[in-house]
C-alpha cells in the first residue's frame, strides 16, 4: 500500500540503490535475462490472479443474493477461505518478482501507483469489512446493504486488475 | 419549444460546417494516416501502406495454386479495415485484451474450483452434486465473453500468431479442453449425485479433473507466453 506513495516510491527516492542492488541479484536477473523467466513468472501471476479473483466472485455473488444460492454465506466463506489466501499469496510473490526483475516500469507509472492502492484497499476490504458479513454470528442485514457492499469488493478488486493491465499501456 | 430548439440547432449546425472538406480530401487524408501507420510499424516494407501489398500480392497464383493458404489469409485477415480500427485505436485494443484476462476467472477459475472439488482439495465435505454445478453454472458467465473477445484479438494478431508454436498449442489444448468437457458431460455429470452417498468421486472423474486443471493452466501459460514473442 506504501508503494501507492509517490513520494516513497519514484525515481529520486533514498531507497533505489537498494532496489538496484535487489534487481541485480543473481536469481532476479535470471528471471529478467532468461528467455522464459518473465512468461513463467507472469504465468504464475495470471494463474493466481484466476483463482483469487474466481473466489472473490463467488463470495460476493453470493452476498448479493445473485448466485451459489445452495450455500450458506459463511459456510461457503469458510470453503472458499484457504485459497483465497493462497491465490493472495501466489500472486503477490509473483508480482513482487515481476516488480524486482523490471523495476525501471514501474516506479514513475501512474496506474502502478493508483493499482498498489486499489490492492491495499481491496485487501483492508475483504479481510476488516467483508469478513464481518460472512463471519457464521453475523446479525441479519438488509439486503441492499449486502449488495453495496458486495459491488465494492468487486470494484476493487476487479480495479486492481484493470489497473494493472494499464501499466501497459498509460505511462 | 421542442421544434424551436430543433430549428435553433439546426441554424448552428449549418453555421458550423458550412466549408466542409470535399470528399478527395477526406480520402487523401485517410490514405495519408493509412501509409503513416504502416511506415511507423512496419519499417522494413519500404514506403508502400501494407495494406496495398496484401492486396498486391498475388495469392500463390505464380506457383500454379490460385486459393489463398491459411497463413495469406490470416494476414489478410490481420489487415482488414475492421482489424486494423482495433489494433490503431487508442483504447480499443487495451480494453479487449483487459476484459480477455479479467474474463479469466469468471470462467476458468470456475472451472478450476469444480475440478479441484472433484480432486478432493477444496470443498472437502460439501456434496459433489451441489458444488460443480454452481460453479459450472457461474462459468456460462465468462466464456461468452472469453471467446468474443478472444475472437477478436486474435483477429487483430491472425498474422503473427499463426506461426507462434504457444498459439498452435493453446489451440490445440483448448480442442483437448472441449473434448476432455463433452466426455465429462455426457459419461460423468449424469451420475454425480450418486458420489456423495456411495463410494466417493469415481477414479475415472478424478482423471477428467485433473486432465482438464492441467490443460487450463496450459491454456493460461501459452497465452501469455505467445504475446513475448510477436
Amino acid at each position: 500500500m506504501f508503494a501507492a506513495a509517490p513520494w516513497l516510491i519514484n525515481s529520486d527516492m533514498s531507497l533505489l540503490p537498494l532496489l538496484q542492488a535487489v534487481s541485480n541479484w543473481a536469481p532476479i536477473v535470471f528471471i529478467r535475462d532468461s528467455k522464459y523467466g518473465m512468461p513463467a513468472v507472469q504465468s504464475f501471476h495470471l494463474v493466481g490472479l484466476t483463482i483469487l479473483l474466481a473466489t472473490v466472485v463467488a463470495l460476493d455473488l453470493r452476498l448479493a443474493g445473485l448466485g451459489m444460492s445452495d450455500y450458506g454465506l459463511s459456510r461457503l466463506a469458510r470453503q472458499l477461505k484457504p485459497w483465497t489466501v493462497g491465490a493472495i499469496v501466489l500472486v503477490m510473490s509473483s508480482g513482487l518478482l515481476i516488480f524486482l526483475a523490471t523495476p525501471g516500469k514501474y516506479v514513475d507509472s501512474h496506474p502502478f501507483r493508483l493499482k498498489m492502492a486499489l490492492l491495499g484497499s481491496a485487501l483492508l476490504f475483504h479481510f476488516g469489512v467483508l469478513r464481518r458479513f460472512t463471519a457464521p454470528d453475523s446479525v441479519a442485514r438488509p439486503r441492499l446493504v449486502s449488495v453495496i457492499v458486495a459491488c465494492l469488493s468487486l470494484t476493487l478488486w476487479f480495479g486492481v486488475g484493470w489497473a494493472g493491465r494499464a501499466i501497459a499501456f498509460i505511462p | 419549444m421542442g421544434v424551436q430548439c430543433l430549428r435553433f440547432s439546426k441554424a448552428k449546425r449549418k453555421t458550423r460546417l458550412d466549408s466542409p472538406p470535399s470528399w478527395p480530401e477526406l480520402f487523401h487524408e485517410k490514405a495519408q494516416h493509412r501509409v503513416n501507420f504502416a511506415c511507423r510499424h512496419f519499417p522494413m516494407r519500404g514506403t508502400r501502406p501494407q495494406p496495398a501489398i496484401i492486396r498486391g500480392c498475388d495469392y500463390g497464383a505464380s506457383t500454379g495454386n490460385s486459393r489463398m493458404s491459411l497463413f495469406e489469409w490470416c494476414q489478410w485477415l490481420q489487415h482488414t479495415r475492421f482489424a486494423t480500427a482495433i489494433t490503431e485505436s487508442d483504447w480499443l485494443f487495451p480494453l479487449i485484451e483487459g476484459s480477455h484476462i479479467l474474463a479469466l476467472p469468471l470462467s476458468v477459475g470456475m472451472i478450476v474450483i469444480a475440478d479441484l472439488r472433484l480432486l478432493g482439495l477444496a470443498f472437502c465435505g460439501e456434496a459433489t452434486g451441489k458444488v460443480v454445478p454452481s460453479f459450472l453454472r457461474l462459468s456460462k458467465i465468462g466464456f461468452p465473453v472469453m471467446f468474443l473477445t478472444g475472437g477478436l484479438l486474435l483477429i487483430t494478431q491472425a498474422g503473427k500468431a499463426y506461426g507462434n508454436p504457444f498459439f498452435r498449442a493453446k489451440l490445440i489444448f483448448l480442442l483437448l479442453a472441449g473434448i476432455n468437457a463433452a466426455v465429462y458431460q455426457k459419461l460423468l455429470y449424469p451420475k454425480m449425485a450418486d458420489w456423495d452417498s456411495a463410494r466417493g468421486t469415481p477414479l475415472a472423474a478424478k482423471f477428467c479433473a485433473a486432465f482438464s486443471l492441467v490443460l487450463w493452466i496450459g491454456i493460461i501459460v501459452c497465452g501469455r507466453t505467445m504475446a513475448y514473442q510477436f
